[in-house]
């Protein structure tokens, strides 16, 4: 039942009405009994004095005559009458006649008392006639205009109820519910409207529909840019993630422990990392990815997080054997919550060009051999090496090719040529690979010896050489010539300290030489004993 | 004109009293003397039984002077007292006064009965009976 109440409005609404009219009904109704019950009592006590007024001038003759007969007759004919319950007839103070037909209901009731006057004299009183109001009649009386009254208020109850019913269903439950049934089937997304029930368009219920339909097309915009931003970002996403996974540079992120956090296919390629491995799960640590390179790695991140920039570094790469293949450039700079960001690039070719570049810079073309700017670099680099350790030192050969202008000229430029670098193989042949070989110019030659210093390892590597000259050099062509060497020898940093002088020294000591006779060397600062 | 009307009016008028000068009389040896009106009505209406001397009352009427007398007495009309009388004849309890119908016949009821009570014309009052009430015009 209060289930019904709660899901039906038409039924709240006539429990409602029916509650209050009810109660209202209730009060009209003990009101209503209230003054039917006293209306009732005023026609009885009207009608008991009319009847009075009827038995009056017979009373008055039974009292004056003291006439008991005639009282009683009297008494039996009022009695007739339904109104009246008892009847006292007195004269004086005589008890003429008296009746009552219910003894009970005697009590606490208001007699109607009138006095009876002679029927002679007006002013003088001869007796009394008191008449007891049956109250039962008159309960019976009130009670049956009370029924009446309640079927009355019963049947209006009961009209009112199924009328507000039929109204509230009508008016507002069946509007309401068409409204909700097509709320339901409403394609709001397709632009369908909500249409207000036919007959509701100017009430409240109309401008319901209206408000819905406002809402709706809100809702709909909102839903409408909602759905053109997530397009949007997912565009962006989309590509942010393709150039994220297409791109040739590594993108990476760590954490502050340099563990990997995320990586893009470019990052496995470099660091040779199977496309379908997950770094990331593994916790893989950057720098050990490095190999030997672990140090330059790790001292770039914690430079990165040091100083907040973004900090850059080439890094070798060490293939499976060991060796720098590969290199890379990393650059890391730090986002937010200490985390770091990094791009790496493979710059091996960058690299190899540059390498390339330098070779071309420092070496002669003609032999292979070090230019005179290939040289004076590896020469300072040596002399920077013995500044730092002075127990290292090396011996500076300048070497010139004896006769080499005739052969030129004789022969032509070619033969002078392959003269050339024949001596420079005989030269790379005959030194170790860690003695610098160089063609400064023309049949100029030069080479450092590495570490050597004392005259008689000097002297055996360079009469090693002279006796290769022994030979004849083919020229080309079936030509063969027989060529000399004058060497001049200078040793750091016993003849000089700085490579101006050293080569002044160098050269002092190859024109000593070749003054000597050719073939033949000279120390710029000749050993003890010679 | 008017003045003979006046006078036509007063004649009458005085006629009509002097005619219906009634008075009410008991036998001498009754032993009242005088009646009040009350006392008369009460006993003329049957309410008292007896005379205030204590001897039965025995009231008689008389014919022609009823209606002057019970006009007079109780300011009735005859047909008023006639039904007055049928309501108690009816229930058996009491009996209208007996009618005689003349003057002299009064007298000789009243002097031959010591509780008789009549009344009659002052006219014909002689020693046989005692005046106890006049209307006093």
């Amino acid at each position: 039942m209060l289930r019904l109440l709660r899901t039906h409005l038409a039924l709240r609404s006539a429990a409602l009405v029916l509650l209050i009219v009810g109660s209202v009904g209730l009060v009209f109704l003990s009101v209503a009994t209230h003054i039917t019950e006293k209306a009732e009592r005023e026609r009885q006590t009207a009608r008991l004095n009319e009847l009075l007024d009827t038995v009056e001038s017979t009373a008055s003759i039974a009292a004056f005559l003291g006439d008991r007969q005639l009282a009683s007759e009297l008494v039996r004919g009022l009695l007739k009458n339904r109104t009246v319950a008892g009847v006292t007839i007195r004269a004086g103070d005589v008890l003429l006649a008296s009746a009552s037909e219910a003894a009970d209901d005697a009590a606490g009731l208001s007699t109607i008392q009138r006095e009876v006057r002679s029927p002679f004299n007006p002013a003088e009183t001869v007796g009394t006639i008191s008449l007891l109001p049956n109250e039962a009649e008159i309960h019976s009386e009130v009670e049956s205009a009370s029924r009446f009254i309640t079927l009355l208020l019963a049947v209006q109850l009961l009209c009112i109820g199924v009328g507000v019913v039929l109204v509230v269903v009508q008016l507002i439950t069946r509007p309401i519910l068409k409204i909700s049934r097509r709320l339901h089937s409403l394609r709001a997304e397709s632009g369908d409207k909500l249409t207000s029930p036919r007959g509701n368009e100017q009430d409240e219920i109309g401008r319901l529909v209206r408000d819905v339909n406002a809402l709706i097309d809100y809702l709909i915009n909102i839903l409408d840019k909602e759905r053109t931003l997530r397009i949007q970002r997912e565009m962006d996403e989309r590509q942010f993630q393709t150039i994220f996974e297409n791109a040739e540079t590594g993108i990476f992120l760590i954490d502050e422990t340099g563990t990997l956090l995320s990586c893009n296919p470019a990052f496995k390629r470099i660091f040779g990392l199977s496309q379908y491995d997950s770094p990331e799960r593994r916790q893989l640590q950057l720098a050990g990815l490095v190999g030997s390179s672990r140090e330059d790695m790790q001292h770039l991140i914690d430079q990165c997080l040091d100083n907040g920039r973004a900090n850059s570094q080439d890094i070798a790469l060490p293939d499976a054997g060991g060796n720098s293949r590969t290199w890379i450039n990393v650059v890391l700079s730090a986002v937010e919550n200490s985390r770091l960001q990094g791009v790496v690039n493979d710059i091996t070719e960058r690299k190899l060009v540059e390498e390339t570049a330098t070779e071309l810079a420092t070496t002669d073309p003609l032999t292979g051999l070090l230019n005179r700017r290939g040289f004076e670099l590896r020469l300072e680099a040596m002399i920077q090496l013995c500044r730092r350790d002075a127990s290292h030192g090396f011996a500076l050969l300048m070497l010139d090719l004896d006769l080499f202008k005739a052969i030129n000229d004789t022969y032509g430029h070619q033969a002078g040529d392959a003269a050339l670098v024949h001596i420079a193989t005989i030269l790379t042949r005959s030194l170790r690979k860690t003695d610098v070989i160089a063609r400064l110019g023309g049949d100029e030659f030069v080479v450092l010896l590495d570490g050597m210093q004392a005259p008689q390892s000097i002297a055996l590597t360079v009469e090693k050489l002279l006796a290769q000259m022994d030979a004849p050099i083919p020229l080309g062509g079936g030509i063969e010539a027989q060529l000399g060497l004058s060497i001049g020898v200078a040793v750091f940093a016993r003849d000089a300290s700085d490579i101006s002088s050293l080569l002044e020294a160098a050269d002092q000591a190859m024109y000593a030489a070749k003054q000597a006779g050719r073939n033949t060397y000279r120390f710029h600062t000749p050993p003890p004993g010679e | 004109m008017r003045q003979l009307l006046l006078a036509i009016i007063a004649s009458l008028l005085l006629g009509s009293l002097c005619a219906a000068d009634i008075v009410v009389v008991v036998n001498p040896d009754s032993g009242v003397e005088s009646l009040s009106q009350d006392d008369a009505i009460n006993i003329f209406m049957g309410r008292y039984k007896q005379l205030p001397s204590g001897i039965t009352a025995l009231p008689v009427d008389l014919q022609q002077a009823r209606a002057a007398f019970y006009q007079k007495l109780v300011g009735k009309t005859l047909a008023e007292i006639n039904s007055y009388w049928a309501r108690l004849v009816f229930s058996g309890q009491g009996s209208p006064p007996r009618q005689l119908t003349s003057a002299e016949e009064v007298i000789d009821a009243v002097s031959n009965n010591r509780g008789a009570i009549g009344y009659l014309d002052r006219q014909y009052v002689d020693d046989r009976v005692r005046v106890v009430l006049a209307f006093t015009p």
